[in-house]
């Protein structure tokens, strides 16, 4: 049945009005302090379990273990010792930032108060730096300045590696990673403490 | 003679009645189950303080004969239950069939004194 004109104009009116009324409510509907995205954050603690390579749950978990047993072992010091870190080496066939490991690591020590930590070999361009620019660059008063030659040394270094086993059959792929960590008395050259974390992850084809 | 009788058994019973919590009581303080879990159950826990650092023992149970699999953290807190550290990472755990299995926690500060287990199965009854 065709409408005549007027009625026809006025049923489109009615239309486009509902349609921007709808728009409308829905916008005040998805209201929140942000701007409207494909984008969700995540919960940065949750166990991720994406692939069988090495991934955040495996760093959080090493960096905790090793950070609670070398606390505990060190909180029988006498007085709060002076550690630096030193290398630990990837020996995995993948690619793993053993940095972001042990940064965590002393992070958590370091939040716990049961060691300092001293400048270690990534850092020590930056402290060079810095006190070349203090000292010798004529800008600064020198009686405000650090002053060169008061480094302390650490007492420990803490050093290790992460090793990993891969087997595939034609179903599943295990991986098995082994990270060790020690504790060295930099005078002496013993180890005084040592612990390792394992981890197996296991995905079927 | 009978009625004093009487009276001291149910004395007896009512004393009997009100004691100290059970054991599965004070677990149940510690633990935050996230959902009832269907076969991991949490059958001891103790803790001890070991160079100031607060040290717990959780003892959970497979009751399923297939591997069960369950995540945990801990909230460490202190005497006044202020917690004292930041949100841990979840843990996974993998308990196989019909074991029982010892999780040993150390605290990552001297501070804490008291802590709360969150605890998530990953097979649980729905609510």
């Amino acid at each position: 049945m065709k409408f005549p004109q007027s009625r026809q104009s006025l049923i489109s009116a009615k239309l486009s009005a509902l349609v921007v009324a709808t728009t409308l409510l829905y916008g005040c509907a998805a209201s929140g302090p942000t701007v409207q995205s494909n984008v969700t954050y995540g919960d940065a603690k949750a166990v991720e379990q994406v692939t069988n390579e090495f991934g955040s749950t495996d760093l959080q978990t090493i960096a905790e273990a090793m950070a609670r047993s070398l606390a505990q072992s060190m909180a029988k010091e006498p007085t709060k010792p002076l550690v630096t870190i030193a290398e630990v080496k990837n020996k995995t066939s993948e690619y793993i930032d053993t940095r972001s490991i042990t940064d965590s690591i002393r992070v958590q020590l370091l939040k716990g108060g049961t060691m300092r930590f001293a400048t270690d070999i990534a850092g020590m361009q930056n402290q060079t730096d810095e006190l070349v620019r203090q000292n010798q660059s004529g800008l600064y008063k020198q009686s405000g300045t650090a002053k060169t030659g008061k480094m302390q040394g650490a007492k420990y270094r803490i050093e290790g590696n992460i090793t990993s086993i891969v087997k595939n059959s034609k179903d599943v792929k295990d991986v098995f990673y082994k990270f060790s960590l020690i504790l060295t008395d930099n005078e002496s050259g013993t180890i005084e403490w040592a612990d390792e974390k394992e981890i197996r992850k296991t995905s079927k084809r | 003679m009978k009625s004093k009788l009487w009276s001291l058994l149910a004395g007896l019973f009512l004393s009997l009645a009100v004691t100290v919590p059970s054991a599965a009581q004070s677990i149940s303080d510690k633990i935050e189950h996230q959902g009832t879990s269907r076969y991991i159950k949490v059958t001891g826990l103790i803790s001890k303080v070991s160079n100031g650092f607060l040290q717990l023992q959780v003892e959970l149970n497979n009751t399923d004969y297939e591997d069960q699999k369950a995540f945990y953290r801990v909230k460490w807190l202190d005497e006044s239950g202020f917690q004292v550290w930041d949100d841990e990472a979840w843990k996974p755990l993998l308990i196989h069939g019909n074991q029982k299995h010892n999780v040993q926690i150390m605290s990552p500060t001297n501070k804490a004194r008291d802590f709360r287990i969150q605890f998530n199965a990953e097979k649980n009854w729905a609510n």
